[in-house]
């Protein structure tokens, strides 16, 4: 990176020093022309209305200066297409307040939320690249440095483009168009069941591995398709991990999305989703303890017009025990969100989410957030600009993890992009 | 009378600070590049990115910007700005660089393979896609 900046600087330190010495010799040209007109002007006697033609030497000199002054704007016209690599971001911050039993490790109080940043460097005409860096504080107060994404893509088509690293996981709306972007979502939080891995969720939000993604027109409107192959997750004390270093065990993480935009429906996008892993699970102690064929099929819809948003996303679990002897275990999770604008910038929003996840089943029963669990919330978002966000949300949660005692908290967040 | 005086003013002001011109429109692109008028809001808003084998450089021009947005893309600068914020942020692609001026844009879209851009005065050396 600083080699290629060092480059950058050498090659535009160059090109100025160039254009400068053009646009000096222009001067000149211009100065010498203004001589010469002079001269043919005090020349001319007075009542002699009669152009002057113009002299051999001086239409050599005009085209001379014609073609300097258009090599000027070819060059000058070049430059701004060189625009560097531009650097975009996130950052919030906010507070939060319960009433209820809440768990011991949810603290109140003033929240910094996470500084989040990344790069799309265009490396080629069909190469590309995306690197996403976040920093953020977990519930124990220690700063954690995520490397949330690493990809490099080929560019086929607008149909296929083919990624390789660690992407966020293409499975119904919310994961990728959101994930770290506090200020492009409309709530304050993720609906839980899609939280990040060591914040709750009970789904892998990245994925190491390759991902192909395209756009296709058809008669009946646009397609999106997302497939891909990656490393399967482990789940580690509780928590799941995405192996970036290699899945360990034989079987890989296969996964699509297919989603549509009908014709007949501006603004909506439907579709479904699968996912299929086998997660092995350790305890504390590294000793395995379990191991689940994940199967995850699932559909969401998402809607935007002037002044509605509405996301809906429904996940459908039917696991393997591979480990323990409770064979095959259902379980289902969903939400639906609405948005809607109340006034000039003022967007009022409510969201109802249920997780029923079988205590049967291994992956939801070594898993620290595995447990069902109900919630509500709705809130307020005023944008005071384009680019930054104010928001309040209250949110009441049943959770069997917690001895199904309700707990309720209010948020209110700032949030900002770059 | 004073309101006249007031419109003229205004007209003046308007036209010395660069204020869109809801005037003709004019999508150009560069000699290289084949598009169909249908396809120009997919190009500005990231959707598609090439033209059978060309890399398409979309670019924005700052005089004519809430005009072709209205026009073409059909929404206002600011869900302009929070359509790229989501786009950049999921595929990885950046915004059009903006342009300041018409010229500014006539001659980056004659010398950048594949730019696609937009102006408000029927250019005669380029290639026109569409005029709105």
């Amino acid at each position: 990176m600083a080699a290629f900046s060092a480059t950058a600087q050498t090659s535009d330190s160059d090109r100025i020093k160039a254009l400068e010495q053009k646009f000096n010799q222009s001067l000149s040209v211009i100065d010498q022309l203004q001589r010469r007109i002079l001269e043919l002007e005090q020349r001319q006697t007075p009542g002699t209305a009669t152009p002057v033609a113009a002299t051999p030497e001086v239409a050599s000199r005009v085209e001379t200066l014609e073609r300097t002054v258009s090599d000027l704007a070819s060059s000058s016209s070049k430059a701004p297409t060189d625009v560097g690599l531009p650097l975009h971001g996130f950052i919030d911050v906010g507070y939060a307040t319960a009433s209820g039993s809440r768990p011991a490790k949810d603290n109140p109080g003033f929240k910094l939320g996470t500084f989040d940043i990344y790069l799309a460097p265009q490396l080629g005409d069909r190469v590309k690249g995306l690197v996403e860096l976040a920093f953020e504080y977990n519930a124990e107060g220690g700063l954690g440095t995520d490397l949330e994404r690493l990809q490099l893509g080929y560019v086929f088509s607008d149909s296929l483009t083919l990624w390789g690293g660690r992407f966020h996981t293409p499975y119904g709306y919310w994961n990728t168009a959101f994930h770290h972007g506090a200020q492009i979502q409309t709530s304050i939080t993720r609906p839980r069941m899609i939280a990040f891995e060591d914040q709750g969720g009970i789904l892998p939000s990245h994925t190491v591995g390759a991902w192909a993604n395209g756009k296709i027109d058809s008669g009946i409107g646009r397609w999106h398709v997302d497939a891909f192959a990656g490393n399967s997750d482990s789940m580690r004390d509780g928590t799941l991990d995405y192996n970036a270093s290699g899945y360990n065990n034989s079987t890989p993480a296969y996964g699509f999305n297919i989603g549509l935009n009908p014709k007949s429906a501006p603004g909506l996008t439907i579709g479904i989703h699968g996912l299929s892993e086998r997660v092995n699970s350790y305890d504390a102690g590294s000793t395995l303890n379990g191991q689940v064929d994940l199967q995850m099929l699932g559909a969401y819809a998402f809607f935007e017009s002037d002044n509605w948003e509405v996301i809906g996303e429904y996940y459908s679990f039917s696991n393997t025990d591979l480990y323990g002897v409770s064979g095959k275990n259902q379980s289902s999770a969903g939400f639906v969100q609405a948005g809607y604008l109340l006034a000039d910038r003022l967007t009022g929003f409510a969201r109802y989410e249920k997780a029923d996840l079988s205590k049967k089943d291994p992956y939801f029963a070594l898993m620290n957030t595995g447990s069902s669990y109900n919630q509500s919330t709705i809130g307020l978002r005023y944008e005071l600009d384009p680019r930054s966000a104010l928001k309040v949300q209250y949110e009441q949660i049943a959770d069997d993890g917690n001895a199904g005692q309700t707990v309720n908290w209010l948020r209110a967040q700032y949030s900002v992009r770059f | 009378m004073q309101r006249k005086l007031l419109s003229i003013v205004f007209l003046g002001v308007s036209l010395g600070t660069g204020a869109s011109w809801a005037g003709d429109l004019f999508v150009i692109a560069n000699a290289g590049v084949t598009l169909s008028a249908d396809e120009v809001r997919d190009v500005f808003v990231g959707d598609k990115q090439l033209a059978g084998s060309v890399k398409l450089v979309p670019m924005d021009n700052s005089a004519a910007q809430a005009d072709f947005l209205a026009k073409v893309v059909k929404v206002d600068a600011a869900k302009y700005g929070s359509i790229w914020a989501k786009k950049g942020f999921r595929d990885g692609i950046n915004p059009p660089p903006v342009r300041g001026s018409d010229a500014e844009v006539l001659s980056a879209v004659k010398s950048t393979p594949g730019a696609v851009g937009y102006v408000t005065k029927a250019p005669a050396d380029v290639k026109v896609i569409q005029k709105y």
